[in-house]
């Protein structure tokens, strides 16, 4: 049976983090999912460089696994973040499907 | 709140720590200086001599301070052909990095006015001085006319330019950027602060190249 992803906590900040990365890690090791990875962030509320540097981590984890991050509603202040950071290609499939 | 604005209590809360670890940088310098006469070719004094220069600078331009960064700039590019066994540590470059270092700890003093927006200069004496071991710090450097890499760093005490400028720079963070309290948003929303930003790229996406 298909375990559901973690949920991600309201804050992803650099206290928040390394136990969100742990509890993923933990999912993805026994995840053998092939499709998109929808991942709703529409409860972020809050977000520093190193929320977004693991989501960066992630979503290379994923494409190492012929999968892609998709963030599904994003925060316009996540958006901003991502893309002050280099880190919009985040966010390309969210506004991909906005768009659409 | 999802990222702090740059906001301007920023300067006004945390410079006076940045000037006690600037002048901290600055002793610590000094006395690494005065450990390598004996051992010019010591790595681990080479390197610690550079996160020096290196620290004051990157703490230099989270405050704006354009002179203090572009000075240092010039001071870091030869400390890096040190540490990279490209320069030799001569008695006579000593000299040259330890008027560079004064000339540092005069820039930081600066630093300890109230207005943040007019630090730096300390008088156009001082600036023919910095200019005189600006010249010098290329020379020893092989370098002449620009230091390498200046180009994303103004020049020491640049004057605003006539024409609007298009720079390129690339910023490497440190495995432990985050360990010691730093966080590249914050810089970045500080760049964007200063000037217009047209396009980021990070290399964290694992296709994409670094630029």
């Amino acid at each position: 049976m298909r375990v559901a992803p973690p949920p991600l906590p309201p804050q992803l900040t650099i206290y928040s983090v390394t136990e969100a990365a742990r509890v993923w890690q933990a999912w993805l090791l026994d995840d053998d999912g092939q499709e998109a990875l929808a991942l709703d962030v529409a409860g972020l509320s809050e977000i520093d460089g190193a929320g977004v540097q693991w989501l960066i981590a992630l979503s290379n984890t994923l494409r190492q696994r012929g999968r892609t991050l998709q963030l599904v509603a994003p925060p316009a202040a996540l958006v901003t973040v991502c893309r002050r950071l280099g880190a919009g290609f985040l966010l390309d499939s969210a506004c991909s499907e906005t768009a659409a | 709140m999802m990222a702090a604005p740059f906001d301007d209590t920023f300067v006004a809360d945390l410079l006076p720590a940045f000037v006690d670890e600037a002048n901290e940088q600055v002793s610590a310098f000094e006395q690494l200086l005065l450990q390598l006469e004996d051992a010019p070719t010591d790595h681990e004094l080479l390197d610690a001599l550079f996160r020096c220069a290196h620290t004051v600078k990157g703490s230099a331009g989270l405050f704006g301070l354009d002179a203090l960064v572009g000075f240092t700039h010039h001071v870091e590019t030869v400390l890096d052909l040190l540490r990279e066994g490209r320069l030799h540590l001569s008695p006579a470059l000593s000299t040259v990095l330890l008027k560079s270092n004064d000339a540092i700890r005069d820039l930081v003093a600066t630093a300890t006015g109230h207005n943040a927006a007019a630090l730096g200069a300390g008088g156009d004496e001082a600036a023919r001085h910095r200019s005189a071991l600006v010249a010098e710090l290329q020379a020893a450097s092989g370098h002449g006319a620009q230091a390498p890499g200046s180009s994303a760093v103004p020049p020491a005490d640049a004057a605003s330019p006539a024409v609007p400028r298009r720079c390129q720079a690339t910023v490497r963070f440190g495995c432990e950027t985050f360990r010691d309290g730093m966080d590249p948003l914050s810089m970045m929303a500080y760049l964007e602060h200063m000037d217009r930003c047209e396009d980021v790229v990070s290399p964290g996406r694992g296709d994409q190249p670094a630029r």
